[in-house]
């Protein structure tokens, strides 16, 4: 991969850009003073050990909580004030951790419901055709009909993906969508997130598993404790000694 | 004025009642996230076992307890475990435990019929005795109360910050998935949990059985009451539980005396809005405990 | 659009809209029409109440709030103000739907307590509505206020007629709603609420929206129900209209019928309520509510989907129920063991019995979250 810098043609204004993003809870403070740009169409990578704050970081870009001080722009407009479901409709998009399906309705409507509410709104009848198409994207036409419990993790995070899809994102934020899977899961999951890269979808992705931020981003952003450590290349970051010691220093086998 | 001050003294005591009914759901309900609102019977029940065993036994009112205390907890148990057993969820456990509530409320009704039910004066050995600053009276069933709400929550505090098994609770209401990793057992933490919270409505009904006159819609007139000093407190705060008790107490017969009787549960209704609107986590914060 | 469900809803409301008639051809007994339209009053309640929680999963104590709030207005409108009473009608409905709102402002943006802490407040203000009627002499001072019949157009028939047409017209109402809420985006909103609100909200359903509308649809719905129920009450007392009696109703009858689907409170209240008047006839009115209770806990540990999920799972079993309530209703006529309603009540307690015997069907058991959650983690959680 070539060292070149990716930040944007001065022309291009970013898609997303965090400035001085602070949060607190209480006495603690989970991010202070992050700041992040993300340009139209980039992968970025973001890692850090546990409690770095990168969970935050991603709850406050969907809306799911404010920061303290600080702002995120989305297109050049000011958005941390805004509600979840309107950023959803502004195309931001995210996966959990730990997958949360809607536990009543098979596979399909659960997609469905994205494909209804999303930034292109569709009827109910046009959603279920719709999430048919985006059950294909991530390979789980088959299961269809299936209620959540009924598939096992692998499925349900390709579910989770696959809603978040749905609802047809500028941004997807995805939180650790590779937790968990095995490494022919993950290259599967990979070659998914390829091709969602590819048709122009921005990504950030919060990752342990550095084989796919390394397969994946252009750019890896480090945090540790609530700060931005590095923000390059992944050559760059990689070899970046302190990046090394905040946090691979404290990971057994995070090369792996 | 005399009146106030009174009014004052007895709402403060009061509200240690209040503070006992409190605890043990601030307890399931800050630590397990279950609202059981069976609770409620379990205190109901106590009292009027504590009244008929006293009546018909002519027994201390306060050897009771060693009769229901075992008994709720007991019970308190047998629901957390069916809780389990079925994996219901939280909203569906809220309505099982709002059937049971009404199931015992029915068996109290049918078992003592509707009438006011109090301890006879020449039976209860509490209930005359009080002891005198001045003119203002300090009744001993309250201030036994006051002082059990005072000694439950502190009791409690130190089991949860200083015990392994108050460890393991707080880690358990932190995050359930993680704390099952480190080997911690919800469900029987669950159920012992429940079961102490059970044993503390025992103790507070065993109190109100000595303090007043029973009826079956009593328990109806607490929900509102109890659950303003839950959210006032701080859900699973217990020390908060007691202040805010104490607090509701005083506002409770202030206004009572100022105004209406009848206008008292409006005014703690709406301190209730407010501080929802304002300190959702309520006074004292959450889970200071 | 399912067209067919509609036109049956609105060809059976048409039908029982003209048995008064019948009751005047054929001089059967009037009490079956009084018996009827309080089956029609137990629809509009329950329907009403799952709109918001059944639909949407929060759970409302309050039903007995807005169903108290129709009735008193409607009397005192028209006792102390002179008003028309059909005119009190749908003033009563809005203001119901008001209050509904105002307690859904409150309660519906409060963060992460917002199920629990909504059950509870909406328990207080049931309470608190107590209180307030029994303070203020503006209402009635605490004492009961007489009830008189209103004046009508004499071609709207006999008063039990008039009764039983608007019960059940309000019922019809209710349950239209609640069969369009479902088929519709709102419908799909609120049941992605109640399943997983955040995450709904991230993907662009406005539940602070959604959920108002359900509540204050739900509110009005409930208080109009409420000023019809005004004419049947000849005395309204505080204690006899703010009780718990309405809200543990509807709970029981919604979570008995079925709480996802408009037809699941239809079923539950005609259970319930023939249920309920079979006990308090045979002079078991005393063992009502622990009948109530127990069928609450019943149900949420063994069936929680309800019957109506039963009867469309299982269409065999289904059809074997029906052919119990047609059998045991026959059975009980025969050896003449009550009256009408009675031989009814029987055939509907045979044929609950025959659905709820045996597990639950397969694909409708839902687990709860923190199974799933439980069942698929392979590492610790990290942020």
């Amino acid at each position: 991969m070539s060292a070149v810098s990716t930040s944007p043609a001065p022309s291009v204004a970013p898609l997303l850009e965090c400035t001085d993003v602070e949060k607190r809870f209480g006495g603690v403070r989970a991010l202070a003073g992050v700041s992040l740009t993300i340009s139209h169409g980039e992968s970025v990578g973001l890692v850090g050990p546990n409690g770095s704050g990168k969970s935050t970081l991603i709850s406050i870009l969907c809306g799911a909580q404010r920061p303290t001080a600080g702002a995120v722009r989305l297109d050049g407009r000011r958005v941390d004030r805004l509600d979840p479901h309107e950023l959803s409709h502004l195309g931001v998009a995210r996966t959990h951790q730990i997958p949360k399906p809607f536990a009543s309705m098979t596979v399909r409507d659960n997609v469905a419901v994205a494909c209804m509410f999303g930034r292109v709104g569709q009827t109910l009848a046009e959603a279920r055709s719709s999430a048919e198409e985006h059950l294909d994207v991530v390979g789980l036409a088959a299961q269809a009909d299936a209620l959540p419990h009924e598939i096992n993790l692998h499925q349900r995070q390709l579910l989770e993906l696959g809603r978040a899809l749905a609802t047809r994102p500028t941004l997807l934020l995805l939180d650790e969508v590779l937790a968990g899977l095995n490494p022919a899961e993950v290259d599967e999951a990979l070659g998914v997130l390829r091709s969602i890269r590819e048709g122009g979808t921005t990504i950030l992705m919060v990752e342990h598993v550095m084989r796919a931020v390394m397969g994946l981003a252009e750019r890896i952003v480090v945090l540790d404790q609530g700060k931005k450590l590095a923000d390059d290349v992944p050559d760059v970051v990689m070899n970046d000694p302190a990046v090394a010691e905040a946090y691979l220093g404290r990971e057994h086998g995070a090369r792996g | 004025m005399n009146t106030y001050v009174q009014a004052g003294v007895s709402g403060v005591m009061t509200g240690g009642l209040y503070a006992v009914m409190a605890l043990g759901l601030s307890l399931t309900w800050g630590l397990l996230k279950v609202i059981n609102l069976a609770h409620f019977a379990l205190i109901l029940g106590s009292a009027y076992i504590t009244y008929q065993v006293t009546t018909s036994t002519g027994a201390d009112p306060l050897l009771s307890g060693l009769i229901v205390v075992p008994c709720m907890f007991a019970i308190g148990v047998a629901i957390q475990w069916v809780i389990d057993r079925f994996q219901v969820d939280e909203f569906n456990s809220l309505l099982l435990s709002f059937g049971l509530f009404i199931i015992a409320i029915q068996l109290i009704n049918n078992i003592w019929s509707a009438d006011f039910r109090q301890i006879e004066a020449d039976e209860n050995p509490y209930a005359t005795r009080a002891f005198f600053v001045g003119s203002i009276a300090f009744p001993v069933p309250q201030l036994m109360a006051l002082g059990t709400a005072l000694a439950l929550a502190v009791a409690t505090y130190v089991v949860l910050r200083y015990t392994h098994f108050g460890r393991a609770l707080r880690a358990l209401a932190y995050d359930r998935e993680i704390a099952g990793a480190y080997g911690v057992d919800h469900r029987r933490i669950g159920m012992l949990t429940a079961g102490l919270a059970s044993a503390m409505a025992a103790l507070a009904g065993v109190l109100i059985g000595i303090n007043q006159a029973v009826f079956p819609q009593l328990a109806a007139e607490w929900v509102g009451l109890v659950f303003a000093v839950v959210i006032l407190g701080g859900i699973g705060n217990l020390l908060g539980a007691v202040a805010a008790g104490i607090l509701i107490g005083l506002v409770y017969s202030q206004v009572s005396v100022a105004w209406d009787p009848l206008g008292a549960p409006l005014v703690v209704f709406l301190l209730l809005i407010l501080a929802l609107l304002f300190r959702p986590n309520g006074l004292f914060g959450r889970l200071g405990s | 659009m399912r067209y067919g469900q509609l036109t049956a809803i609105l060809a059976v409301t048409a039908a029982l809209a003209f048995v008064p008639n019948l009751q005047d051809a054929t001089g059967f007994p009037v009490f079956y029409l009084v018996y009827a339209y309080f089956v029609f009053f137990w629809i509009a309640q329950s329907t009403s109440w799952n709109i918001l929680s059944g639909y949407s999963g929060y759970f409302s104590f309050g039903q007995g709030a807005f169903y108290g709030l129709g009735v008193y207005a409607a009397a005192d409108l028209m006792s102390r103000e002179g008003v028309d009473y059909f005119v009190t009608i749908p003033i009563a409905g809005v203001l119901g739907g008001l209050l509904a709102a105002g307690v859904g402002a409150l309660a519906f943006r409060l963060g992460s307590l917002r199920g629990e802490i909504f059950a509870l407040l909406t328990l207080a203000v049931t309470f608190t509505l107590s209180a307030i009627a029994q303070l203020s002499t503006w209402v009635d001072g605490g004492q009961g206020i007489p009830v008189q019949i209103p004046e009508y157009p004499a071609f709207l028939g006999e008063y039990q007629d008039l009764v039983y047409r608007l019960g059940l017209a309000v019922a019809a109402l209710a349950v239209l709603t609640a069969f369009l809420i479902q088929n519709s985006r709102l419908g799909w909103g609120l049941f992605a609420i109640r399943d997983e609100e955040d995450v709904a909200e991230e993907l662009g359903v406005p539940t602070f929206r959604h959920k108002m509308i359900a509540i204050t649809i739900s509110g009005f719905l409930g208080a109009l129900s409420g000023a019809v129920a005004a004419l049947q009450v000849g005395y309204l007392t505080p204690e006899g209209v703010f009780n718990l009696t309405v809200p543990l109703l509807v709970v029981v009858m919604a979570v008995l019928g079925g709480r996802r689907h408009w037809l699941g409170p239809i079923i539950g209240a005609v259970v319930i309520y023939s249920l309920q008047e079979r006990l308090t006839n045979s002079g078991l009115g005393d063992w009502g509510q622990v009948v109530l209770g127990g069928i609450l806990v019943f149900m949420i540990l063994f069936a929680p989907e309800g019957l109506y999920e039963r009867i469309v799972d299982r269409p065999r079993r289904a059809v074997a129920a029906g052919i119990t309530l047609v059998v045991a209703t026959a059975f009980a006529g025969v050896i003449g063991w009550g009256i009408a309603t009675d031989w009814l009540s029987t055939g509907l307690i045979a044929a609950t019995l025959v659905l709820l015997v045996g597990r639950p069907p397969g694909h409708a058991r839902r687990r709860p979250h923190r199974e799933l959650a439980a069942a698929g983690t392979g590492g610790v959680a990290s942020s």
